[in-house]
């Protein structure tokens, strides 16, 4: 971190073409010290995110799946700078943006925007709607006078599909639904060119999440806006994503398309999740082989040596506690996993 | 496949007409709008609906655990083995729960007393139903129970406070409580929403066993409709404090009778099917100060397009002519299989399962 500050390149606002890589992510390492009570000795630290490699052309949807505690929502995070990585590399557009002082960076953040999970505290409950959705546009100095940017805030209200006399109301008086499509504008105002959505709807009603799963699938076709989805849900990720990178303790165990890893997963740990989503159809009860972990995640302070799935995996060997895993293209599978023994499973889809 | 289609014998649990209000600051809360159904000895009940629709409250209120002053609740009868629970004084109530009927709740981090360990309190709930039970055989029975619900080294795990659990061996943990006294009716109220997906495989793996072995009946409330179609003989579905389709699960899938079950399943991400894309159901869930007159569902309901019937008459549960015991509670179901057709065009896929019973 010690190269002086470069400056991004101008045309860093101008849109990409579709399939042109928008985001790479090299190497990333979040690490969070944990520190005694009193004398804040350092006694750990938690490797959050333990190196991931992600990339994202423009107008594409990645999923990042893992279970609580693997690290998807820190690696958003760190992506985005709101979290410093501790090492690695995050390139967009070509420009490296983990060297960047937080001012040079401020350009940056019109292009790259989150939603987060829970509309009831991510919305400042003594804003109207209309100030929240606004206020990107003010702290980046966008959208002119007030008349112009009254004009852009109902604009982005329709986009979402909320009647603009809405704008003047408070959170408080909007459902969790809306209140999410209130979060999506918000992110939208500046017109990014990414957005981070972190369990953007597994805080709504089940008839509520169709809503926005097909709001957030019709703006990324308008927009030709990229994606990266953060969710534990697969059947949601499967559902939208082009491409799925599978989390487990801080490291990307598979990556691959959406058919090569819901159709022929190669990883253990890819393979007992699927295994365990419930499935909608009691005419399917039987078909599938349920494949029961033994145990609970490990503790990311102190992951497992060599391989950090082995303790729940059940074809580990005395080699997986010794070598660790990387991902690679171990041949015949065509994409990416972290196993010594991988084996590809067809699955029924 | 082990379910029998249509439930036959005297219902273990039959309720009549059942209604809980609540009063608040901004009105007259019907939690639950006059609901009657029935369960029988050893099925798995699947109460389906989204929060609001009433699946919880009408568990407390069968528990006699609605707060009062503010709720009330009332009905001709909730009969359980021959006593009607809602004229039962709360003496002979407390004898009930914890006992007979026992609950598995969502969060067990706030079910259990943090600053008691598990064996304690689960020792506690045996000795509370049974005071003839000495210390030393609660614990010796405790620790059996936390041995047969899966959960490693019990003898060590008894002493242990509830922080020290993780989330899938408190659910664990949770059940052996639930399981202690023998119970003929364990209510089990979203018992893997608040845990990840393969944890909440091994949960339900026990789930199933300890009730294959006990024989207790079980009502399973979720809004996972896939968690109902695992698990359930049986299926309600709520939506507004109202029971609008109900019968066994094979039937509710393949061959749903009211708009607002084919709504949830074609609006459902499938892991198992690629869908062309999800139709939602428009709007959101009605408010209980006010519910729309008519037919709750009618301001978000494809099927309705405006009919006056909807918005004037209230549809009544009625039987479906069929071998099954199948319920709906829309005026217009005989339209349900044109209107899954088009659906499934929609699609692309047909939402329904295939093996039609």
């Amino acid at each position: 971190m010690t190269a002086a500050p470069r400056s991004l390149s101008e045309d860093i606002h101008t849109r990409p073409s579709l399939g042109e890589e928008l985001l790479r992510v090299e190497g990333l390492k979040v690490h969070f010290p944990v520190r005694s009570t009193i004398l804040r000795r350092q006694l750990g630290v938690v490797k959050a995110v333990d190196g991931i490699d992600l990339t994202l052309a423009a107008g594409e949807t990645i999923g990042l799946v893992g279970e609580s505690g693997c690290g998807k929502t820190t690696a958003g995070q760190a992506i985005l700078r709101l979290i410093e990585p501790t090492a690695g590399r995050v390139v967009f557009r070509g420009s490296d943006i983990t060297s960047l002082s937080g001012r040079a960076i401020r350009p940056l953040r019109r292009e790259m925007q989150i939603v987060l999970q829970d509309p009831f505290s991510s919305l400042d409950p003594r804003m109207t709607v209309r100030s929240i959705i606004a206020e990107p546009l003010l702290v980046h100095g966008l959208g002119g006078n007030s008349r112009g940017r009254r004009r852009r805030v109902d604009e982005l209200l329709e986009l979402v599909g909320l009647r603009s006399e809405l704008g003047s109301r408070f959170p408080h008086e909007f459902s969790g639904g809306q209140r999410q499509r209130i979060g999506i504008a918000r992110a939208l105002a500046l017109n990014p060119q990414l957005l981070i959505l972190d369990e953007p709807i597994s805080a709504l009603d089940v008839s509520i999440q169709a809503q926005i799963i097909n709001l957030l699938e019709g703006l990324q076709a308008e927009l030709s806006l990229a994606y990266l989805l953060i969710a534990h849900d697969l059947a949601v990720v499967k559902h939208i994503c082009d491409r799925v990178a599978v989390m487990y303790l801080g490291k990307i165990v598979e990556a691959g398309t959406r058919d090569e890893i819901y159709e022929t997963p190669t990883h253990p740990y890819t393979q007992a999740l699927l295994s365990a989503v419930p499935i909608p159809d009691p005419s399917k009860r039987g078909d599938k082989q349920r494949i029961l972990l033994e145990g609970d995640v490990p503790s990311p302070q102190d992951p497992p040596s060599g391989c950090r799935f082995r303790t729940r995996c059940w074809k580990a060997q005395p080699e997986c506690s010794t070598e660790v895993p990387e991902l690679a293209d171990r041949g015949e599978h065509g994409h990416l996993n972290a196993c010594l023994f991988p084996e590809m499973v067809e699955r029924s889809s | 496949m082990d379910s029998q289609t249509t439930p036959t014998g005297e219902p273990l649990l039959s309720v009549r007409n059942l209604s809980t209000t609540f009063s608040t600051e901004t009105g007259l809360v019907q939690a639950v709008r006059n609901v009657s159904w029935e369960l029988y000895p050893g099925e798995i009940l699947g109460v389906v609906g989204e929060s609001g629709s009433g699946k919880s409250v009408t568990m407390a209120s069968i528990m006699g655990v609605v707060p009062k002053p503010a709720g009330k609740v009332s009905g001709d009868s909730v009969m359980f083995e021959g006593r009607d629970l809602l004229k039962l004084p709360p003496r002979e109530m407390r004898k009930i729960r914890g006992r007979e009927i026992t609950m598995i709740f969502q969060d067990p981090m706030t079910a259990f007393n943090p600053v008691k360990t598990i064996g304690h309190q689960i020792a506690e709930a045996i000795r509370v139903h049974d005071r003839r039970v000495s210390r030393k055989a609660a614990r010796a029975r405790s620790i059996e129970l936390l041995a047969s619900v899966g959960v490693p080294s019990p003898e060590a795990r008894y002493s242990q406070f509830p922080h020290e659990y993780s989330g899938g061996m408190r659910q664990r943990a949770m059940i052996a409580m639930a399981i202690a006294n023998g119970p003929k009716l364990i209510i089990a109220d979203e018992p893997t929403t608040a845990l990840d997906v393969t944890i909440q495989a091994q949960v339900l793996d026990v789930l199933k066993l300890i009730q294959a072995e006990t024989g207790a009946a079980t009502i399973l409330i979720t809004h996972d409709l896939g968690l109902i179609s695992e698990m359930s003989d049986r299926v309600l579905v709520m939506y507004a404090g109202k029971v609008v389709e109900s019968s066994d699960v094979f039937s509710v899938f393949g061959n749903p009778q009211h708009p607002y079950t084919l709504g949830l399943l074609a609006s459902l991400p499938r892991i198992d099917t690629r869908l062309d894309s999800l139709l939602s159901i428009p709007g959101q869930p009605p408010s209980l100060t006010s519910p729309p007159p008519g037919c709750a569902f009618h301001p978000r309901c494809e099927l309705s397009r405006g009919r006056s019937e909807c918005w004037t008459a209230e549809p009544p549960l009625v039987q479906i002519a069929g071998p099954t015991d199948h319920t709906t509670a829309c005026h217009f179901f005989t339209e349900m299989d044109t209107e899954a057709g088009r659906v499934s065009a929609m699609l692309g896929v047909d939402v329904r399962s295939k093996a039609e019973s």
